[in-house]
């Protein structure tokens, strides 16, 4: 983990977990972290991860178990600490997104853990007070990418 | 949902994507727009993503959704994605099933004879 002395800028903004509410904040924190010049693939990638963890609190929780999305971003000198409060029900993340659907299925779902995994580090969950608290790291290294070959 | 649709010299139908995000909130109006503008004649489908800078799985998800719609005798392809789009396809290895162009071929107006 990095030290608090590391950190230039914490972003913290909240949201109504609903997938509108999910969307418009997501573009709030990405003009927030092109602001505070944070390169734009390491911004890509934290959007991408944001959007498909937010994505999957606003779509799981009912009614009754709305509420608030909390979403803290530190950038840090190598990378994005994130940290990721809800009051949706408690999941199990372990199992979740250890592969992508295999292409040839044309999955039309099942991505989003996968890319949240590949695309983060120090990947942590906890159930604490009647809240999902999941924490994440987004590498200010960008991943490397897989090779395709491309079918033609 | 804005798309600008056109066709080739060739016969391709172009639909040209004016939105800057494919995500949760536009996937299934997407979807949609795209199936309805895909009623006019043309194969292949060619899909113009290059005013799209940020796609997340629900936006790939319709994408390979549009592609089932088409059905297997009329192929969708994709052309001009951004570095983003371009990075959720190779990762999820979703590039191996798309023919995928750097940019969208020229058109000509549409015509409404189809």
């Amino acid at each position: 983990m990095t030290d608090s002395k590391d950190i230039t800028v914490d972003l913290v903004l909240r949201c109504e977990s609903s997938v509108e509410d999910v969307c418009v904040m997501l573009t709030r924190m990405e003009q927030l972290l092109d602001k505070a010049d944070v390169p734009s693939a390491q911004r890509q990638d934290a959007a991408l991860v944001m959007a498909e963890a937010l994505t999957n609190i606003a779509r799981h929780g009912n009614d009754a178990q709305r509420g608030e999305i909390t979403c803290r971003v530190s950038i840090a000198q190598d990378g994005l600490e994130c940290r990721i409060t809800d009051h949706g029900p408690a999941f199990d993340p372990s199992g979740l997104g250890l592969a992508s659907p295999p292409p040839e299925a044309l999955a039309e779902g099942g991505y989003g853990w996968f890319l949240i995994r590949r695309l983060t580090t120090g990947l942590q969950y906890q159930r604490r007070d009647g809240q999902n608290i999941l924490c994440f790291r987004v590498p200010g290294t960008p991943v490397e990418l897989p090779v395709s070959v491309q079918m033609s | 949902m804005q798309l600008s649709i056109a066709q080739t010299d060739e016969g391709a139908l172009v639909i040209d994507v004016q939105e800057t995000r494919l995500d949760a909130a536009v996937a299934l109006s997407f979807k949609d727009a795209i199936r309805n503008a895909a009623e006019r004649a043309g194969s292949p489908v060619i899909l113009g993503l290059s005013r799209v800078d940020f796609m997340d799985s629900s936006g790939l998800g319709a994408i390979v959704g549009v592609m089932k719609l088409l059905g297997g005798d009329r192929p969708l392809e994709l052309a001009g994605l951004t570095p983003g789009v371009k990075k959720v396809f190779r990762l999820t290895r979703m590039d191996t099933v798309f023919r995928i162009h750097d940019s969208l071929p020229a058109t000509r107006a549409l015509s409404e004879a189809g």
